[in-house]
């Protein structure tokens, strides 16, 4: 078998976006992750250990529920910047009705919340045509402010279950995990599968042709932010359900580790490229780095500075690969 | 393309040779939590923490939050995994981590808690100041000063369910309740930053013209306070009163400036009883009891030159 032909169809399931090959590049990008790994279990003993696989799964959740719903944003060309606000909006919701109404309907409440949020920025964006980095810069400002409305102080609820949904393990993998996972499932069949979701995946790179098609652009928009909500509002519950713990605080600059998440994985800040596996590929590099770092015990102003640096470099190996297209 | 290659293989190699190899011997291994390193308290209290471990030949690892709490979970977790003797934290101003907590419990990990008593969770020890006793000999100080009648401005950091905060607040206002004193609340939480403090107290000279004193539960804020009183000309009618024993504040007691006395908070104290405790723990030994506080103590002028520390860092 040539390895061309492999890596071709590959290429074509791993890319959304088309791409029909697995080029030199993403090849260097998925050997210096297995580097990573490497060097990783070279240097930090504990880093291949059930008890840290399963702490490393935990602590991605978060990060890549907000990155997906991200991703769905990026795509049609646009930003949310109000996701890191959404998740502390999830969270206190989550943690405050609990207490009253118990674990399902607190999170469903919860998703809705960020749906409703993500409705606003989908509306404001698609129908009055403003800028999303000017609308979502200002919705997070809003949000944070209704959160704290909601609560000044951190919500501890007494609910029993109220930590299952962080901490439960389903053999060695977390529940959590299980759930982040069936996530992308569901959106990766939306935007390959579904004439809504590869609608979506088109507008980025020509919303006018898209229009022309027929397709009611504007729903499609919105449905995408209305999704970052609820997957931000979704990752939100999850992680007070980890810590225990509902901060109105919560959640301030993780908009930029979602950003960061898709765009290692390939996504294109203008629209038109990336992909749900990519930004997997994404969330997972970041988490790894970050469990590293701390394993190996980096003194945490390092961290920073190695992290932004492994951005700039995916980010400069992702322009190089769609300059060469 | 190759060179691009390279440099990314090799900075990913760069990220496991960024620190030295991890000991094989078997030495004793403690974990530093804090959410932050942001403020000068929390770095001079992770630095007198690692200057006891030098000094009792224990590694220390200080994991720093970066003022998120998801992360100061995360590091608890990796710590564990990495599998260090016991955990020191500090995680002020978060009031509580249940899911941290249980983590460490579960590990069986003894668990040191300094400077703020974390609630929703097992510890094995805290030692802290006793934040409701100093304020009150800080309350004493205040109502002798002002002869026990006038307007006392309140300043508080910050938020409502701020337990060091509100201690101390308590402590103060058990000594001037019974006397003539009129305390006045500020509306606006000073939000522990000297820029807070200079906003707040810019607000409340606005608004109220006759204020002769004024405590805020960190000292951090009155210093901003001290500048904005100075700004409106108002130095000679106001006396100052903080909480800290930050160094900037001693310096303004010993000067004999209207800043006048302010209660301390040793983090080179707590750091050393906090690792002692530590120490006794990991070789079997429990605390005489679970919580424990430093000496109470009032600085003013007449004790500002001995407590003072050029080098200190906070």
């Amino acid at each position: 078998m040539r390895p061309e032909g492999v890596a071709a169809r590959f290429g074509r399931w791993w890319f959304a976006g088309g791409e029909p090959r697995l080029s030199a590049l993403d090849l260097a990008l998925i050997a210096s992750f297995l580097a990573l790994l490497l060097g990783g279990a070279w240097f930090a003993e504990a880093f291949f250990t059930e008890r840290n696989m399963s702490n490393l799964m935990r602590q991605v959740v978060a990060n890549g529920l907000i990155s997906l719903g991200m991703l769905l944003v990026i795509l049609t060309g646009g930003i949310d910047l109000s996701v890191g606000s959404v998740v502390a909006l999830g969270g206190v919701l989550f943690a405050g009705i609990t207490d009253q109404l118990g674990i399902g309907p607190a999170v469903v409440v919860a998703i809705a919340a960020g749906a409703a949020a993500g409705l606003v920025n989908g509306t404001i964006v698609a129908r009055f045509k403003l800028q999303s980095f000017i609308v979502t810069l200002a919705t997070m400002g809003i949000v944070r402010g209704v959160v704290y409305l909601y609560t000044e102080v951190p919500i501890s609820p007494s609910h029993s279950g109220f930590r299952d949904l962080g901490a439960t393990l389903v053999g060695v993998v977390p529940l959590s995990m299980i759930i982040m996972l069936g996530c992308y499932a569901l959106v990766w069949f939306y935007l390959n599968r579904t004439p809504a979701g590869r609608a979506t995946v088109a507008i980025g790179g020509n919303e006018e042709t898209v229009r022309l098609a027929g397709v009611d652009v504007q729903r499609t928009v919105m449905v995408a932010y209305m999704l970052s909500g609820a997957l931000s509002a979704l990752s939100g519950a999850i992680l007070v359900s980890r810590l225990g713990i509902a901060q109105p605080s919560l959640g301030i600059a993780y908009e930029l580790d979602a950003i960061a998440a898709c765009v290692i994985g390939g996504a294109a800040l203008g629209g038109g490229a990336g992909s749900v596996g990519g930004t997997l590929f994404g969330v997972l590099t970041l988490g790894v780095i970050n469990n590293l770092l701390n394993l190996v015990g980096v003194k945490s102003f390092y961290q920073d500075i190695v992290k932004g640096t492994v951005i700039i470099l995916a980010v400069l190996l992702v322009a190089t690969k769609r300059e060469k297209k | 393309m190759k060179r691009r290659t390279a440099l990314l293989v090799g900075l990913c190699g760069l990220v496991g040779f960024a620190s030295p190899a991890v000991a094989q011997q078997k030495e004793t291994r403690i974990g530093i939590v804090t959410l932050q390193m942001k403020a000068p308290y929390f770095v001079a209290m992770v630095r007198a923490l690692e200057a006891e471990g030098r000094a009792n030949n224990v590694k220390t690892f200080v994991a720093d939050g970066n003022g998120d709490v998801a992360k100061v979970n995360s590091d608890i977790e990796d710590l564990l995994a990495k599998g260090v003797d016991g955990l020191i934290m500090n995680i002020s101003p978060l009031e509580a981590l249940p899911g941290g907590m249980a983590a460490i419990k579960k590990a069986g990990k003894p668990l040191v808690l300094v400077n703020r008593r974390l609630k929703g969770g097992e510890y094995d020890a805290w030692i802290g100041v006793d934040n409701l006793n100093t304020g009150a000999g800080v309350g004493e100080v205040i109502a002798k000063r002002m002869g026990g009648k006038g307007n006392l401005l309140m300043i508080r950091g910050g938020p409502e369910d701020n337990s060091t905060g509100n201690a101390r607040r308590d402590g103060v206002l058990s000594k001037v309740k019974d006397t003539g004193i009129k305390v006045i609340f500020a509306p606006e939480f000073g939000k522990w930053t000297e820029d807070g403090g200079i906003r707040v107290m810019e607000d409340m000279l606005a608004k109220h013209k006759d204020i002769n004193a004024v405590f805020c539960e960190g000292d951090v804020m009155c210093l901003g306070a001290q500048k904005a009183i100075a700004d409106a000309k108002r130095t000679q009618e106001i006396q100052i009163f903080g909480f800290d024993g930050q160094k900037a504040a001693i310096e303004q007691i010993m000067k004999g400036s209207n800043f006048v006395a302010t209660g301390v908070n040793s983090a080179d104290a707590i750091a050393k009883a906090g690792f002692k405790t530590m120490m006794d723990l990991l070789a079997g030994k429990k605390p005489a009891q679970q919580d424990s506080t430093t000496p109470v103590q009032v600085v003013t002028q007449e004790n500002a030159k001995e407590i003072y520390k050029a080098d200190a860092l906070f």
